[in-house]
């Protein structure tokens, strides 16, 4: 085991799958001699060579678009959007394309792409830097979409993304790259959880608390928060954002009987609200309260002083949790 | 000039919190319903913190 930063786990995710597989590039806006803007790819370049790792032009539907040209003669590219919000340019080439292919060709093509995006909030910037559009993409059929939440799974997951040979929506929460945790870089993906499968990362037995990315650290600091006052908080990561991995959920909220989603995209219209439909379906004789959502407002991102009050802390979260006890 | 925009900007006072649900639409519709009530259920989700109850909102 190897203590890791997220960003760092990444960085050896790739490198991991660049190695392993000769068809694997990366490419996207200064991932090459800059290492990308949060320094995800840094090094790569030099070690594997501006023909795998690839410096673009600042143009992102030209990104996927050749990605998914590539794809079609057998690679496996990786591109890197740099900011969330940057990443609308390239959603004709998504959605219109990349995701719709297999469907299209009769399962005869496949799109191994993975379009890895920082995501979310909490840096002090704004729109455009700030977002998280993961509902827009997990509503599109044949994409499959992931957050990564931990150094571990980061390296993993990535790997595991990059496996695949359905394109995959691929998540970073930005604003924990330089968080800390051990990776068992020896053997981390042939012993990891499948990338579509939920964690449990805190077992509880008072509420469920779903989340992703980003606020799963900050669910668990609220968990540990709720227990000094005796309520019991068990903290899923979702990891899958489509498709929802529906067993572990609900065998949590079956035990638990409550339910809160945690997450930073608007609440209205949220994936919160597909979790809250289907916990309803498939554990309404289960709950004691209605699922509670808690996440963005039905703004745009607000301006960089405003964020504070915009992104759910541990405060709102607890709030949510008390008002399921209220039923 | 730089120099001065940048006083400016740091010298800025901070926007009320409340004015983050403002200016998304120009006309009502639906929409401003669902905000309204997400601006009052956080209005009074600050006013359960006495902190907040001088922040000037």
């Amino acid at each position: 085991m190897t203590t890791l930063t997220l960003a760092r786990a990444l960085n050896e995710g790739l490198r991991k799958a660049l190695e392993n597989d000769p068809k694997v590039l990366i490419m996207g806006e200064d991932v090459g001699k800059l290492g990308g803007v949060f320094r995800i790819t840094d090094g790569l370049q030099k070690d594997f060579g501006e023909a795998r790792v690839i410096d673009t032009p600042l143009a992102e539907s030209g990104i996927v678009g050749t990605a998914i040209g590539l794809a079609l003669r057998g690679y496996r590219p990786v591109c890197e959007i740099q900011f969330d919000g940057f990443v609308f340019p390239a959603v004709d080439q998504i959605v219109s394309q990349l995701a719709k292919m297999r469907y299209r060709s009769r399962g005869q093509i496949s799109l191994p792409v993975v379009i890895r995006i920082p995501c979310g909030g909490g840096i002090g910037a704004v729109e455009h830097h700030s977002e998280s559009p993961e509902v827009l993409f997990a509503h599109t059929a044949g994409l499959r979409v992931v957050a990564c939440a931990d150094p571990a799974d980061a390296f993993a997951m990535i790997q595991q993304s990059i496996s695949s040979d359905d394109p995959v929506i691929f998540f970073e929460p930005k604003r924990r790259y330089w968080d800390k945790g051990e990776v068992d870089r020896a053997d981390g993906v042939a012993q990891a959880l499948p990338f579509d499968r939920a964690k449990v990362v805190l077992a509880g037995t008072d509420v469920t608390v779903l989340c992703y990315g980003p606020l799963v650290r900050t669910c668990l600091e609220a968990a540990l928060a709720a227990r000094e006052d005796g309520r019991s908080i068990e903290v899923v990561d979702l990891r899958s954002l489509s498709p929802l991995d529906m067993d572990t959920i609900s065998a949590s909220v079956r035990k638990t009987g409550r339910c809160v989603v945690a997450h930073e995209a608007p609440v209205y219209a949220g994936l919160g609200a597909e979790i809250a439909a289907r916990v309803t379906e498939q554990c309404f004789y289960h709950l004691e309260a209605p699922v509670l959502r808690v996440g963005g407002f039905a703004t745009p991102y607000p301006p960089s002083r405003l964020e504070d009050h915009y992104l759910p802390d541990l405060d709102r979260i607890l709030d949510a949790v008390d008002r399921t006890f209220g039923y | 000039m730089g120099a001065r925009v940048r006083e400016a900007c740091r010298t800025m006072p901070d926007p009320p919190p409340l004015s983050i649900f403002d200016h998304v639409y120009a006309e009502p519709n639906p929409m401003t319903a669902i905000l309204r009530a997400e601006r009052e259920q956080y209005a009074a989700y600050l006013d359960s913190f006495e902190e907040a109850q001088g922040a000037g909102r």
